[in-house]
């Protein structure tokens, strides 16, 4: 190597060296100034945070920066403001099960009044949801449950048989009551999405006997998966009538669908979806009903179930929740349901935006 | 100090000694490239030590025991897989595995535990299924000679696809509690994990800094013709590399599984990046032929003070990791200064 180094050197190739070795030399004060940009953020909030905070609630999504969760924490902070309490929202930035914990570990060193948490995976949480009891830091669940035994009270938005049944109400007042319908689901291993189609089913087995289930399709929450699926059902089944959407990417793929086959307003639609997704179908009328809760409401009545945790207030059944309503509260099972779901129409689906 | 072991044989009797002392891979072992790497890794520890005092003065909560007892968990989970990155880094490859190794390797023992075995059974498939992935990932890059870039990107499909599949997707509990334990168990305070950390660091410190194995290693990082023909083990050395990688996610799956009272076939996929990153914040050349473990140790640690710190100051979470982004560029562009002020030799 070093008998090279004579010939590098009067090469062309140490020309480029000594250029690097100037931009280096400019790289010096640059950079420099760049730290000190770095420092003056941090400076700039120099004041000491208060410890032991119990006028604190953490709010934790399953991930920060989408429409719904967005939607939630707007609902969320009204309300703390009005109870004089202070909200943190932090969560991981992707849906993951292990950086939510991570999150959550980081959380309990803050030493919050409350912990409320929409959970990505209802048994990874578990053991750092006990350290948090050991720290007596209670903790409740919304949106999306824990086990059980870990949370005081979990806020549901809607109970599973309610949305089942109300969904295939809605698509059996479209269908007349008979004719041939398909769904397409999530992922079939998705448990909340299995539950909401178990009580489709016996809705339709009580009630609408003249309706006939003729296939279930997994859509695996890919809008192109969903549409090509929906394709396919309207070819193999020409005298289908109607189509449940059963998880959100599914009911904009079934009207493009529909659409684009030029069967608008001949097949009834109906399923779980957000306003922001079907507006368009919604006006131009594919649709007619889309149905979900809204994300704002569940938000406040978490932050009001939290500052009920925190000042040692049970919830009761039928208690009326500011800006929410009427509410069921279920004792035994620790379950607090905010009501019915909601209907999106033509009309009402630009007063919501998630 | 000799090393080259063995008698160079084949070739020319005289070209060969010549390699062995005057290649650059003999200067980089002798030199060890410290104001290089080592100055890197001390700017990082002094970035780490500046954040540390400064969330320290803000937040009242960040220099509690109850703080570090659950920031040190998931950073030594990190912490295992990062150092079998540097490893492997310092070799001149890559593993993209390491993410879908440890799902598979939790899934695994989880079906374990779900057949009615105990804890020894839970914890032992998963480190033999964590070998064996590594060991397969080895046995293609360092037998059949693929680049190592193509070897784990595609195991890292196959072996999470088999870990969705075997598990549909969901996360399995039920392990038993003597799994469970590791999570919990502390020695004087110290979570069990973090102590577990420092002893693989400890050991992969001696194996890399002092046996004939990490000169290995960083010979076949700095040039691998080079070290075949030095008569180094370039196959073995490169499979034991990759073997030693699967069993340290193996490790990982189970401390991950003492966490989170579960397993899941994604559960190690952050950390994939994590680890890679950590290893080049520390002062790891991504190119291989050097190594710096302070630098590694202090790489891993900084993401998750920095994540910890910053959740306690209540910074947003997107805000979050431009800023650790920001602290990674500016350890890099301190470090190439460094090594560019070194004077010619």
């Amino acid at each position: 190597m070093r008998a090279l180094r004579p010939s590098l050197q009067n090469s062309s190739h140490s020309l480029l060296r000594v250029r690097l070795q100037n931009c280096w030399s400019l790289a010096w004060p640059t950079s420099a100034s760049a730290i000190l940009c770095c420092l003056s953020y941090f400076l700039w909030g120099c004041a000491r945070l208060p410890r032991n905070s119990d006028s604190l609630v953490v709010m934790i999504p399953k991930l920060v920066g989408i429409p719904y969760f967005n939607s939630a924490r707007d609902g969320a902070a009204a309300a703390l403001h009005e109870l004089g309490l202070r909200l943190e929202w932090t969560g991981p930035t992707a849906a993951d099960a292990g950086l939510q914990v991570d999150i959550l570990a980081s959380t309990l060193a803050r030493n919050p009044g409350v912990i409320a948490v929409s959970c990505n995976d209802p048994n990874s949480v578990v053991p750092i949801l006990r350290r948090a009891h050991r720290y007596h830091i209670p903790v409740i669940t919304w949106d999306s449950d824990s086990q059980p035994e870990v949370r005081e009270w979990f806020v549901s938005q809607v109970e599973d048989e309610t949305l089942g049944r109300h969904v295939m109400d809605v698509l059996a007042a479209e269908m007349g009551k008979k004719g041939k319908f398909a769904i397409i689901t999530g992922a079939l291993t998705a448990a909340n999405l299995n539950s909401w189609m178990h009580w489709m089913k016996i809705q339709q087995h009580e009630h609408y006997p003249e309706m006939e289930l003729v296939s279930v399709m997994p859509g695996n929450d890919d809008q192109q998966i969903a549409f090509v699926e929906a394709q396919q059902l309207l070819q193999a089944y020409p005298d289908l009538r109607g189509f449940i959407g059963n998880s959100s990417a599914a009911p904009p793929a079934i009207a493009r669908a529909v659409e684009q086959a030029g069967l608008s307003g001949h097949i009834a639609i109906s399923g779980l979806s957000t306003p922001n997704l079907m507006r368009q179908y919604l006006k131009k009328g594919t649709v007619k009903t889309i149905i979900l809760w809204d994300p704002k409401k569940l938000g406040r009545l978490t932050a009001e179930v939290a500052g009920m945790v925190l000042h040692h207030q049970t919830p009761y059944d039928e208690m009326n929740v500011p800006g929410v309503g009427p509410v069921r509260v279920f004792g035994d099972r620790r379950v607090i349901v905010m009501g019915p779901p909601l209907d999106f129409t033509a009309g009402n689906v630009d007063e919501f935006n998630f | 100090m000799n090393a080259t072991p063995g008698s160079p044989m084949g070739m020319s009797g005289e070209v060969l000694p010549d390699v062995a002392t005057k290649s650059p891979l003999r200067g980089a072992i002798e030199r060890k490239q410290w104001t290089a790497d080592s100055g890197q890794a001390w700017v990082v520890v002094m970035l780490l030590v500046i954040f540390a005092a400064y969330t320290g003065y803000r937040s009242q909560d960040f220099w509690t025991l109850r703080n570090w007892q659950v920031l040190v968990q998931p950073l030594a989970e990190a912490g295992l897989v990062t150092i079998g990155m540097m490893v492997v880094i310092a070799s001149g490859g890559i593993d993209l595995s390491v993410g879908s190794t440890i799902g598979l390797a939790s899934v695994t023992a989880a079906l374990v535990a779900r057949h009615g075995h105990g804890t020894v059974a839970t914890d032992f498939a998963a480190l033999l299924t964590g070998t064996a992935a590594g060991s397969f990932n080895g046995l293609l890059i360092g037998c059949l000679e693929l680049p190592p870039v193509l070897v784990t990107l595609a195991n890292m499909v196959l072996f999470s696809g088999i870990a969705v599949t075997l598990t549909a997707g969901n996360s399995i509990t039920g392990l038993p509690n003597g799994v469970l334990w590791l999570g919990d168990a502390t020695l004087f305070g110290v979570p069990a994990a973090f102590i577990l950390f420092t002893v693989v660091v400890a050991i992969t410190s001696l194996l890399v800094n002092k046996g004939l194995w990490g000169r290995y290693v960083l010979a076949i990082g700095c040039n691998p013709v080079a070290a075949r023909f030095s008569a180094m083990p370039v196959a073995a050395t490169r499979w034991s590399i990759y073997t030693l990688q699967g069993a340290l996610c193996g490790l990982t799956a189970v401390v991950m599984m003492a966490r989170l009272a579960s397993a899941r076939a994604d559960m190690g996929q952050a950390l994939m990046l994590i680890s890679i990153a950590a290893v080049v914040l520390g002062g790891t050349p991504i190119t291989g032929g050097s190594v710096s473990v302070l630098g590694t140790v202090a790489g891993v640690c900084t993401f998750y003070v920095v994540q910890n710190g910053l959740t306690l100051l209540g910074v947003s979470p997107f805000l979050q990791t431009a800023l650790v982004s920001a602290l990674l560029l500016v350890a890099a562009t301190i470090g190439a200064m460094l090594r560019h002020k070194r004077p010619e030799g």
